[in-house]
């Protein structure tokens, strides 16, 4: 009897949990008029990544949370510092782009500092890799922000412009408009 | 949406002929034209008005009518965005311009009650009506190189449809055998789900004024004695 009544109570709880597991699309597609298939240019957060490789249209994968039996977020652009023997790296990462700079040490301030700049990615301050490939470009950053909070959270966020092209791979008209949370902002 | 609306229009219209039809009363046909200014948006989009309603019950106290109403963009809203270039032989930020519009198109069923002496050639009527309406926001850029800059949040068009009430103020005045009218009504937004970074959809305040006249056969006599 007891065992039924726990086995029911087992039930229950996974039946709940399943019913109130839920996920939510954390991006926006706002369709540029002027670009078939791609987002518009905005710095409103809409978690969104957009260009056009070799003439078609690609966006990132949409920012969903996960809520229920363990919340988890999948995040459509990751921004992470790495160290290395000679210099420090600044990656951006939208799944199979990647934007990264090179410099002998990277602050948060260097960070904050790319905000309004134009920037000409010549291979030696950084570099863009397309599915594996190495290539040059340039990239604006419209927004780059991110404040710390005290409990060692933060919010931030990161908006511009990029072009770029590898030996076989042309990447034009690129957007990109994401909030930055600490999960997906591994600076420290 | 713009075949539900065609579709919805001819029952809207077949409704209507039936229902006279079936009362063989005599109805009313008031062709108008006028302005609306929008209430809500900042841009106040203003419309030049035109449309047609039908009277299916056309009584000296009251009238129900249904009516088509197209809302065309008189003025369009003219505004500047800024604009991003990549190309580092180009300055980077240009100006754009923009220019925004709206138009509506509403299917209605209007009430109306006279006010006072129902029978003085001339009166008040107060008018409460309920439609459905798809309202667009169109948005052209121009002004700047479109090849080489990319405007930073961008308007975009947008679509919307819904129900809507209304209500204003009717007078009439006999014109030989007929009528001339002008009305004033306001119109709530439409009950649809917006997006935050929307417009919100119009909330037209309308002057119209029109040409009311019967056609079909009188049920007797004293109809309409008072108009």
């Amino acid at each position: 009897m007891k065992i039924n009544r726990l086995v029911s109570f087992f039930i229950v709880i996974a039946c709940s949990l399943v019913l109130f597991s839920c996920t939510k699309n954390r991006s926006r597609f706002l369709e540029d008029s002027t670009a078939d298939g791609l987002s518009v240019f905005s710095d409103k957060g809409f978690n969104i990544m957009s260009c056009y490789i070799n003439g078609n249209a690609y966006k990132t994968n949409n920012r969903t949370s996960y809520y229920g039996l363990g919340s988890r977020t999948d995040y459509e652009l990751y921004v992470r510092k790495r160290v290395t023997d000679t210099a420090e790296l600044l990656v951006f990462s939208w799944g199979s782009i990647e934007l990264v700079l090179i410099k002998d040490t990277f602050s948060i301030d260097d960070f904050l500092d790319l905000q309004n700049q134009r920037i000409q990615i010549d291979g030696t301050n950084g570099y863009f890799r397309v599915n594996g490939e190495q290539g040059t470009g340039i990239v604006y950053f419209h927004q780059a922000v991110f404040i710390p909070s005290l409990t060692g959270g933060g919010t931030g966020h990161l908006s511009g412009l990029f072009e770029c092209s590898t030996p076989s791979i042309t990447v034009s008209r690129g957007r990109f408009d994401h909030s930055l949370e600490p999960d997906n902002f591994n600076f420290f | 949406m713009k075949r539900t609306f065609k579709a919805l229009t001819v029952l809207w219209l077949m409704a209507a002929i039936l229902y006279n039809g079936r009362t063989a009363a005599q109805i009313a046909l008031e062709p108008y034209i006028g302005y609306s200014i929008d209430t809500d948006n900042r841009e106040h989009f203003s419309q030049i008005n035109t449309g047609v309603q039908l009277a299916v019950i056309n009584k000296p106290v009251y009238k129900m009518l249904v009516g088509i109403q197209g809302n065309f963009p008189l003025f369009p809203f003219a505004g500047t965005d800024q604009a991003f270039a990549l190309n580092p032989d180009l300055p980077l930020t240009s100006i754009a311009k923009r220019k925004t519009s709206a138009q509506a198109l509403s299917l209605l069923l209007s009430h109306r009650w006279k006010i006072g002496n129902r029978y003085k050639l001339n009166g008040f009527s107060a008018v409460l009506h309920v439609g459905i309406a798809e309202h667009t926001i169109r948005v052209r850029y121009y002004g700047y190189d479109k090849d080489h800059y990319t405007v930073l949040n961008p308007q975009t068009v947008q679509k919307h449809g819904g129900v809507f009430l209304g209500a204003g103020i009717h007078y009439d005045r006999k014109f030989y055998n007929s009528r001339l009218f002008a009305q004033l009504t306001i119109n709530s937004p439409l009950l649809t789900r917006l997006d935050k970074h929307d417009y919100k959809t119009l909330t037209p305040l309308s002057l119209n004024v029109g040409y009311g006249f019967d056609i079909g056969k009188k049920k007797s006599g004293k109809q309409d004695s008072g108009k």
